[in-house]
């Protein structure tokens, strides 16, 4: 284990590519995690708003985040694919 | 005739200010012919600032890259930016570059003027360190063994194609320049003992002080250079031509002159840098008038350290050197707690001038050596753009722009307009956003960008198209938008009022998100949000444009306006979206990358509000 680390800690040291991969896999982490809040607080505020209209208008803010979260789990899995590969 | 007389009179001046140039360099030619002493102790000053313009090209060729990186980071405290000074300025043994630097980064709105002030003090120490060379290992050893080489290695890597190798150099050739322009120097006053004995003009007393120094701050005027005039005064004093009083003089002397060259330069350069070489005039000004009324102490304290660095009594060179680092350590220990103020004053007394319509606030032609500032400060000035498109779209609109951009309330987006007017949008294209349009694609046409900055490039010209384009079409929306928004028809009025609506609450968020230093949500969940809204406002992809025509609500020419004009809409929404995309975060290239593999394109958006599955949309939208 210890040792796997050393190992990864070493190849992120050489590779920039890598190095990268890591720096991008990051910020889409954090980008993901803005997503997240953004959707369960448009949820918390749909399950409270009695109006029809901005019920409406709350679901389509809502599908588009949920495109837009998955659009980014997507790439997110394509980034951990890409380094087992 | 009158003509005649101005090109005679005209003609005649531009021969008058060439008349000193040219006396100098008679007397010059007189005086080598004269002594050829002289010409030794000339040729190694002319050769060492060569070696220095060599070395500033050298480290021009990293400032795309390293030094402006390094300065990003390193200005975030107070004591970094005098690191980075201290170092950078050590390492070039230019301060010009630091400050040139500086002042880029300080246009560009990289960093506040207490940073920049901050780095120009540490640049005033590090300039103490090429007199601790000289003195230290100029003098002791014979530095032109090493010359060669460096000279032959860097002309070699000078011819090589890659810019890093020709950098590198360059910088080699630079200190090798350097070298050789002191060997010179050194052998010319070792020379100059068998004629003339110099130390008879010395004055003792207040007398010599106040004249050396005055001579010390002509030769760095002449010179251009603190840098030069202090290794000659060290050599001169190392061949006990100069009387060591007099050469503590001539030290404090080139760090006033060194000020009347930088004011010089921020003649040219814009409000950040005449403020920045205020800074440096008052604290060089006042850390020789403290080194000039303490002399005596300055004197006794030398004598005290040089004790305990162990430097002999009669070396002279290292003492003046660290005579010169003890009172610009002094300069900064007393200045460092007024900076604050400093800056109060500075933007008190220097004021910008009103911003001209036309002229640009952050780009300006000292950048151009620094591709990474000059990026964002693009990035900045096209935001500038945005703002001018945003006002004319609105007033397009019939909104007032400063209503709209306090993020306009719904009743006020909703509300159809008291009297509909046309606004000169040609003119107003013409006089506020043409000239500043042209001046952007100018000044990125001119930058020196290759690789990622590149792409950065081609991102914020594309952009700044973008918000061109939106004008235009803004321009072509207004002629029907006037005319149907009063328009008898409710059912036509209501539709442009929409088209209006979403146009006025796009760019009210679009404003608002350019403003927000802190913003709440991700840039691309946003414009994702925006987008849907477009997608779902559209009249002819939401088949409201078709029950319109089936209930014969509006009349057929009636419906090609409104598809027109829907189309004018949806183009500037897009357009608007991806100038935002482009310019609203600082460029990084991760970010670039993430973002384009984020975006929802337009079918995507679509399935996404219909509740469908994307791979279906896509295959309905595929032809065929």
């Amino acid at each position: 284990m210890r040792r796997d680390r050393l190992l990864h800690g070493f190849r992120k040291l050489l590779s920039s590519d890598l190095r990268y991969q890591l720096e991008k896999r990051d910020k889409l982490r954090r980008i993901l995690a803005g997503m997240r809040k953004k959707q369960q607080e448009l949820e918390r505020t749909l399950a409270g708003e009695p109006d029809r209209e901005v019920r409406n208008e709350l679901r389509r803010q809502l599908r588009v985040v949920k495109e837009q979260r998955r659009k980014g789990l997507d790439v997110l899995n394509e980034l951990r694919g890409g380094r087992k590969e | 005739m009158i003509s005649d007389t101005c090109l005679l009179t005209e003609n005649r001046c531009r021969m008058l200010r060439h008349v000193p140039l040219i006396a100098a360099l008679g007397l010059l030619a007189y005086a080598f012919r004269a002594n050829p002493v002289l010409t030794e102790i000339a040729s190694g000053i002319a050769i060492f600032l060569f070696g220095m313009l060599s070395l500033e090209q050298g480290f021009k060729a990293f400032t795309g890259g390293a030094l402006e990186r390094l300065l990003r980071r390193s200005t975030e405290k107070l004591w970094r930016s005098l690191a980075f000074g201290a170092v950078a300025t050590t390492l070039t043994q230019s301060s010009s570059l630091v400050s040139v630097i500086t002042i880029s980064f300080l246009s560009a709105g990289l960093m506040s003027l207490g940073q920049g002030i901050g780095v120009i003090f540490g640049a005033n120490l590090g300039t103490t360190s090429g007199a601790w060379l000289v003195a230290g290992l100029g003098l002791q050893v014979d530095i032109s063994a090493y010359a060669m080489p460096l000279l032959t290695f860097g002309v070699i890597l000078v011819f090589h194609r890659s810019r890093p190798a020709k950098g590198l150099g360059y910088i080699l050739a630079g200190v090798g320049f350097l070298f050789l322009g002191i060997h010179f120097m050194k052998e010319g006053f070792t020379h100059f003992q068998d004629g003339i004995d110099l130390i008879q003009f010395s004055v003792p007393g207040l007398a010599g002080l106040l004249l050396y120094t005055l001579l010390g701050m002509v030769a760095t005027v002449i010179m251009q250079s603190s840098h030069a005039t202090l290794v000659l005064t060290i050599t001169a004093l190392a061949a006990g031509h100069v009387d060591y009083d007099n050469a503590l003089a001539l030290s404090i002397g080139a760090n006033v002159g060194t000020t009347v060259t930088a004011l010089i330069g921020a003649v040219g350069a814009n409000i950040d840098g005449r403020r920045l070489a205020g800074a440096h005039l008052i604290f060089n000004v006042t850390t020789a008038l403290i080194a000039l009324v303490f002399i005596q102490g300055f004197v006794l304290l030398v004598e005290l350290v040089s004790g305990w660095l162990g430097i002999h009594e009669d070396n002279h060179a290292l003492k003046l050197a660290l005579f010169h680092t003890l009172f610009n350590v002094t300069g900064i220990v007393l200045m460092v707690p007024l900076i604050g103020r400093m800056v109060t004053l500075l933007e008190a007394g220097m004021k910008p001038k009103p911003a001209v319509l036309g002229k640009p606030k952050y780009i300006n032609a000292t950048m151009l050596d620094m591709p990474g500032a000059a990026l964002e400060a693009s990035r900045r000035e096209l935001l500038r753009l945005f703002r001018r498109v945003f006002s004319l779209i609105a007033q397009v609109l019939n909104y007032e722009p400063g209503r709209l951009r306090r993020l306009g309330t719904v009743e006020y987006l909703e509300a159809p307009p008291e009297s509909v007017r046309a606004v000169d949008a040609d003119d107003l294209y013409l006089r506020n956003i043409k000239p500043l349009h042209g001046l952007i694609l100018d000044f990125l046409a001119r930058l020196p960008v290759q690789g990622k900055r590149a792409q950065q490039l081609v991102m914020l010209r594309v952009a700044s198209q973008q918000l061109v384009e939106a004008v235009k079409d803004a321009k072509h929306l207004q002629k029907n938008l006037v005319r149907y928004l009063g328009s008898g028809n409710p059912h036509l009025r209501n539709e442009y009022l929409g088209l209006r609506r979403n146009l006025g609450y796009l760019l009210s968020r679009l404003d608002h998100r350019a403003a927000d230093p802190e913003p709440k949500d991700d840039l691309e969940l946003e414009l994702a949000e925006l987008s849907g809204r477009i997608e779902q406002s559209d009249v002819v992809a939401n088949g409201r444009l078709d029950e319109l025509i089936r209930q014969r609500s509006i009349t057929a020419e009636q419906a090609t306006s409104l598809m027109n004009d829907s189309a004018y809409g949806y183009r500037i929404s897009k357009n608007l979206l991806a100038m935002a995309r482009a310019c609203f975060l600082p460029f990084e290239e991760v970010d670039v990358e993430l973002r384009e593999e984020l975006e929802l394109d337009p079918a995507e958006v679509r399935a996404a509000i219909a509740g469908e599955d994307t791979a279906a949309v896509v295959r309905r939208d595929e032809p065929g």
